[in-house]
């Protein structure tokens, strides 16, 4: 697969001496650096790493397509996975919506439309980012906040139960995989 | 979870996967949660079967013979109030919420049961989460809320448990309820038509992990019929007991000396044995007055606790009652003798 560099490159700050940088390639051919510590904050794209077999000395040579996940969440996704590296881990919570407070930066980073946000947290989902997801259902369980239910079923892009209904019906007038 | 499979052009709440979803709703208050049951019916189903928690902080009852009140709070301050009301057609019920309430009635419903029914329902959803405070307020348990709390398959976690009742005889209906591992404080009032400085019997309540657990007690409006020895553990306290003797103060100051901590402890007692100076004296030797000529109580001791910097004070008041509290040995009065 040859991708040719000609949307911008995201390049990251790095604070720490020589770092180990891989590539990425978003679905619509984005092509993202993230250092090693960041990258480590997702699940799927660490285990990918080490199945691959990436070191420092190949990484930037063989970039990791994801073929689920957009620039613009990438670009979301990087940002995040580069501010968080060094984190020390979260305590356990008792009570998370008492004692968990979202920093101001991530509030700002997650301050995006709400379709926006479901489709970061689908993103969020597939590469296994456990903090940032935390963040983002804290995000939308704060949405909540101070509405009807009408106002909900609006913000969530919920169906109300005829809509379900209809789309139901015509779903199984439509054949199905089986004829 | 709703179903994958409908095709719509936005991507919304229903699209999540069922992990999301539970994360969601995990971070979400009780009443978004109660919100977004209404919202759909994939939801009200979701929300019905995976019982998101409510994290509530404070949950507050409040029994009389004609409604009973029941307050929830989590951590942002607009807590509602709900009020079933006995009415004769039925059962009432009076949603407040700041300024604003709603009204309605269920007929040929019992307010009691509907109550019990709801609290069901909340606690159903109050499993992990270690409530701050659960009081409750009830002349006499009615019969349906011993049944609820029964019923319960886990015990009602909080740290702080508070009850006004009528008779020592109600506290143990639902003290055995309150998870002994998450209680802190323990707090006993007498309802208002309660005779007043009666004594109560806490024969049973003093034998429960939930009394030995907790650290800190308040019981003031009645005097409790059990020996001191029941009350070492509590390292903060402000209680009326029946009778105290020096043997007894003697033992409980060893006791803050050696095993348990002490942070400031306030004792009553009913002193139908008059207290007399002389045997305390005789244990504790003699005691310590700021102004010898102008006595302002019946005397301060000071006892060092070995190996660190504080010491324990204790002051004999003229009015049945006395402290012991936890002081640094800078604060011991120079001419007062340490121990």
């Amino acid at each position: 697969m040859s991708v040719e560099p000609e949307v911008p490159i995201v390049q990251v700050e790095e604070v720490r001496e020589n770092p180990v940088l891989y590539k990425i390639i978003s679905s619509d051919n984005h092509v993202f650096t993230i250092s090693e510590h960041a990258v480590k904050l997702s699940k799927t794209l660490w285990d990918l790493i080490t199945n691959l077999g990436l070191t420092a000395e190949n990484a930037l040579d063989n970039p990791i397509p994801v073929e689920n996940v957009n620039g613009k969440n990438m670009e979301t996704i990087v940002q995040f996975c580069e501010r968080h590296k060094y984190d020390e881990e979260e305590p356990e919570y008792t009570n998370y919506i008492r004692e968990f407070v979202l920093p101001e930066w991530d509030r700002q980073l997650l301050s995006i439309d709400n379709e926006e946000l479901f489709q970061l947290i689908l993103a969020t989902n597939y590469l296994d980012i456990q903090k940032l997801m935390d963040y983002c259902c804290r995000v939308i369980g704060d949405m909540a906040k101070d509405k009807t239910p009408e106002e909900l079923r609006i913000i969530y892009g919920i169906p109300t139960d005829a809509e379900d209904d209809a789309l139901e019906r015509s779903a199984s007038d439509s054949p199905g995989p089986s004829g | 979870m709703p179903d994958q499979r409908k095709r719509r052009q936005k991507v919304g709440l229903a699209d999540m996967p069922e992990v999301v979803m539970k994360n969601i709703l995990e971070k979400a208050n009780f009443q978004s949660i109660l919100k977004l049951r209404k919202v759909s019916r994939d939801l009200r189903n979701f929300i019905d079967d995976e019982k998101p928690e409510f994290h509530l902080e404070i949950i507050g009852i409040h029994m009389t013979s004609e409604q009973i009140k029941i307050f929830l709070k989590s951590s942002e301050n607009k807590a509602p109030h709900i009020e079933y009301q006995k009415h004769e057609q039925g059962c009432q019920i009076v949603c407040s919420r700041r300024a604003k309430s709603k009204t309605y009635l269920l007929e040929n419903e019992h307010f009691v049961e509907v109550f019990c029914r709801e609290f069901e329902q909340v606690m159903s959803h109050q499993k992990t989460s270690v409530l701050l405070s659960f009081s409750l307020t009830a002349p006499k348990i009615p019969e349906e809320f011993k049944r609820v709390l029964m019923a319960k398959p886990t015990p009602i976690k909080t740290q702080i448990f508070s009850m006004t009742t009528k008779t020592h005889s109600q506290v143990m209906d639902v003290l055995p309820h309150m998870d002994p591992k998450y209680l802190k404080e323990l707090c006993f009032y007498s309802s208002p038509t309660s005779p007043r400085l009666e004594k109560w019997i806490f024969d049973g309540i003093v034998e429960s992990d939930q009394w030995k657990t907790a650290h800190m007690l308040e019981v003031v409006q009645f005097f409790v019929d059990v020996p001191l020895k029941n009350f070492h553990h509590f390292s903060a306290g402000n209680y009326f007991v029946n009778a105290v003797t020096a043997e007894e103060l003697f033992e409980l100051k060893e006791n803050y000396l050696s095993s348990n901590p002490l942070k400031r402890v306030f004792i009553g007692y009913l002193d139908e044995e008059p207290l007399k100076d002389q045997e305390l004296h005789a244990l504790f030797g003699k005691p310590y007055f700021a102004n010898p000529r102008q006595k302002v109580d019946r005397g301060r001791w000071y006892f060092r606790i070995a190996g660190t910097d504080k010491a324990v004070h204790f002051v004999l008041y003229f009015a049945k009652s006395l402290q012991f509290s936890l002081i640094n040995l800078s604060e011991v009065p120079s001419n007062a003798e340490l121990r």
